[in-house]
């Protein structure tokens, strides 16, 4: 994939225009779930993510090659996110003063109700994702989405790899305490 | 529960002490206990979280977007690869020519009878009409014109490569 995304920049370098949105077909939808994580609104998300593309395709020429092209993108798209979301001052409440949501449980063997279930599951994290505090959200997913290590995400976030594993701890715990306060005895039977 | 505990069993699911991956957590004694299955199923799930869709219109509208900033450097010879080819032939001509005629001359002067062809006469005698340095001037303007051809290939490769030297990459 790495080799692919090379051979695209060097064909864009070249003159070849083209070669870019077979970059941005590959990577709009991790830029746009990034930028939606942290600026919690679609539209301005996407407007952040075609932002993040516009100032890859300017700066393409600095690309070293020393990192991933991805990890490279990402970066411009955590820093293009944050600024955004500095500049419009959003504020997030935290999940647990939320109230009316519900999640519901699927084991790995889950039968066709499950199944259902665990899709209203996924729904249901990605609503209590959408709660948590921007930068908070962003590292849930570059950690789980965009598959990133620990240290890959330090280098796009310009944060400690302690401070990653910290908060990557607490947000995890406090998705799990939201899980618990909103299933209650539903987790129980599914446990 | 201890926090201590609940950190490790996070790191159990990341695959931390093992070593064998995030994506295949080890199973532990704890695994029937509801603490660790909580998290287990959330781990799962977060794991199995899908990407935001952008809109549909969202590449083209990045496309849209795009200034022309690179441009294709159309890199042409200085001199036509025609005329390239037909200085070497000549050259090579030229040297075999050259070869032959000392070749003949050395045999035709060890037979006891010495008759050079009119033909190879003529061309000693044309040769022999021109001063050492015209010779000279000859050689000089041809390895210039060897090693402007050459700096010309190299040229055209090296700018063909890239048109934007890349400094750094994080100045953004």
């Amino acid at each position: 994939m790495e080799d692919e995304d090379l051979q695209m920049i060097e064909a864009v370098l070249q003159g070849n225009q083209p070669a870019f949105q077979q970059l941005v077909e590959r990577y709009q939808h991790f830029v746009f779930t990034i930028a939606l994580r942290i600026v919690k609104s679609r539209e301005e998300a996407e407007e952040v993510a075609q932002d993040v593309f516009l100032k890859v395709y300017k700066t393409l020429g600095q690309f070293e090659k020393k990192s991933k092209f991805s990890t490279w993108l990402y970066t411009v798209a955590w820093r293009t996110s944050i600024d955004q979301a500095r500049r419009k001052q959003i504020l997030t409440d935290s999940i647990d003063d939320e109230e009316g949501a519900f999640w519901q449980i699927a084991t790995p063997d889950e039968t066709p109700l499950q199944a259902v279930q665990h899709s209203d599951l996924q729904q249901q994290l990605q609503q209590a994702i959408q709660q948590l505090r921007p930068d908070d959200a962003a590292l849930i997913t570059l950690y789980y989405l965009n598959e990133k290590s620990v240290k890959e995400i330090a280098d796009i976030t310009g944060l400690t790899e302690t401070n990653i594993k910290t908060k990557l701890y607490r947000t995890r715990e406090l998705l799990r305490e939201y899980l618990d306060a909103q299933l209650q005895e539903e987790i129980k039977d599914m446990l | 529960m201890k926090a201590q505990d609940k950190q490790h069993l996070w790191q159990q699911l990341d695959g931390e002490p093992t070593d064998s991956g995030r994506a295949q957590p080890p199973r532990r004694a704890t695994e029937l206990d509801t603490e660790w299955k909580t998290r287990q199923l959330l781990h799962h799930s977060l794991q199995k979280m899908e990407a935001e869709q952008p809109s549909m219109r969202f590449v083209m509208n990045v496309m849209d977007r795009l200034p022309q900033l690179y441009k294709k450097i159309t890199v042409q010879p200085l001199v036509h690869p025609r005329w390239v080819h037909a200085f070497l032939y000549m050259l090579t001509g030229a040297g075999l020519l050259y070869v032959g005629v000392v070749v003949h001359y050395v045999q035709t002067a060890e037979d006891a009878a010495v008759n050079l062809s009119p033909t190879i006469d003529w061309l000693l005698q044309f040769f022999a009409l021109l001063p050492a340095q015209s010779w000279g001037m000859m050689a000089i303007l041809c390895a210039s014109y060897l090693f402007f051809v050459l700096l010309d290939r190299h040229l055209r490769k090296r700018f063909s490569k890239t048109d934007a030297s890349p400094p750094k990459e994080n100045s953004i």
